[in-house]
């Protein structure tokens, strides 16, 4: 059965790129155009991995990773965001994201970190 | 007659609730189509950038032939273009650029350039500037346009297609550097350019007086102590404002001998580069060289004189620390 991945992305052009790559590696891809849909689909659908960017429209992204790590710690976060600061994506990594990918970003390495994550998990 | 009126401002009102009413269905109507296409041209970029089996050469001639037909057309898509471009990097990224040429876009990009209004000649800079298209014969001429925007586009474009000499264009530069320009250049070299900073002091006997101070400037802004030997015969040059510039620079550089020189050519000169003088004794010099500047001050001097008041004063205040 194929994996399932949420995608929480607002920039249409990341979104669609995204969906047709992991859907080619063979995954299923759900797509949530900002933290509250995500959250809504969370809360409503299994997910074996949560990919989403930090700033969000209505629920930011760090507030749905604080959401995923109370409800369901085991679920892995891989975060696609435009900042490079050493200061956010340690944060990231504190609040329990699995991985930190920087925009722009090449898709055939967060295949692979995709990939990896859901390996180890 | 009323009645004439009354008809005629009916009509009228009518007529124009009518153009209003069509524009805004034309409108509606074009953004819906733009919507259709931008879906059509990611579509077709998607599939380029990860359908392994997509024999891009021949699909994107096709997609050209068939689909790239109008101008609103080619504009959208070079639009989706610079967005995956990015956005993306690496091979994709790469393939998004050739993606490009292999639409021939670069043309339709060439013939806007020639032909088209200014602001369109100005997106059509930022977008060669974008996808880094190498022409620089094409836009050197914008350097020379009348209008600011042109103008700022075309430096964009050679700070931004440049790998070691960003500032090369000013070899052709003719017209003075106006100063939100020399602050974009300056913030293009912060963040936007990648290679190794150039060393400005090539660029300190430009016949523009703009060049030049941008050069004195930039010298102190990325701490090029290495040329402080050649700043230091320009505490004399001809123009204040190069003067003035040039001891900023070596205060800032910590130039230690600069205090001494200064206070031998305090005297002579004009107001803003005493005031200047002041302000780098301040910094680099001691209290008795300041209050030695008090002799050299005319009686009508009273903004130097407040001025070198306030430097004391401040001086005072470090040293009793």
């Amino acid at each position: 059965m194929k994996k399932r991945i949420l995608v929480v992305e607002d920039n249409p052009m990341i979104v669609k790129s995204l969906e047709f790559k992991l859907t080619r590696d063979g995954y299923n891809v759900t797509v949530a155009v900002d933290g509250r849909e995500g959250l809504r689909l969370l809360e409503k659908e299994a997910f074996e991995l949560v990919i989403t960017d930090l700033m969000l429209p209505f629920v930011t992204g760090n507030e749905l990773i604080e959401h995923i790590r109370k409800n369901n710690p085991e679920l892995p976060v891989i975060v696609l965001s435009t900042s490079n600061q050493e200061e956010t994506i340690i944060e990231a990594f504190e609040i329990g994201v699995n991985d930190f990918i920087t925009k722009p970003f090449s898709p055939n390495e967060l295949s692979l970190r995709v990939k990896r994550t859901l390996n180890i998990h | 007659m009323n009645l004439l009126f009354a008809c005629i401002f009916f009509v009228a009102s009518l007529l124009f609730t009518i153009a209003i009413i069509l524009l805004r269905l034309f409108k509606n109507r074009r953004e819906n189509a733009k919507k259709i296409y931008q879906d059509q041209i990611g579509d077709f970029i998607n599939e380029c950038l990860f359908n392994e089996e997509f024999d891009i050469e021949a699909e994107a001639e096709r997609f050209r032939a068939e689909w790239l037909k109008t101008n609103l057309r080619r504009k959208i898509a070079i639009r989706q273009i610079l967005i995956f471009n990015e956005n993306l990097k690496g091979e994709s990224e790469k393939q998004v650029k050739r993606l490009f040429y292999l639409l021939r876009l670069d043309q339709f990009v060439f013939e806007i350039l020639k032909k088209s209004a200014w602001h369109q000649q100005s997106r059509a800079l930022y977008v060669m500037s974008e996808l880094k298209v190498l022409k620089p014969a094409l836009v050197a001429p914008f350097l020379h346009s009348k209008i600011h925007g042109v103008r700022e586009q075309a430096i964009y474009y050679f700070l931004k297609t440049s790998d070691s000499d960003p500032l090369r264009f000013f070899e052709n530069l003719t017209v003075e550097l106006t100063l939100w320009e020399q602050l974009y250049i300056q913030d293009s070299l912060q963040n936007v350019y990648q290679g190794k900073i150039p060393d400005f002091s090539q660029w300190l006997e430009h016949p523009l007086l703009s060049v030049r101070l941008f050069a004195i400037r930039m010298i102190r802004e990325f701490s090029q102590f290495e040329n402080i030997a050649t700043l230091i015969p320009m505490l004399n040059h001809r123009d204040p404002l190069v003067r003035k510039e040039t001891i900023k620079t070596l205060c800032r550089l910590n130039f230690e001998k600069l205090p001494s020189i200064l206070l031998a050519q305090f005297q002579k000169e004009e107001e803003n580069v005493k005031l200047e003088i002041i302000n780098a004794i301040r910094s680099l010099g001691t209290l008795a060289m300041l209050q030695d500047l008090r002799s050299n001050i005319k009686e009508d001097e009273n903004r130097i004189a407040l001025k070198l008041l306030k430097a004391e004063k401040k001086l005072k205040l470090l040293t009793t620390e």
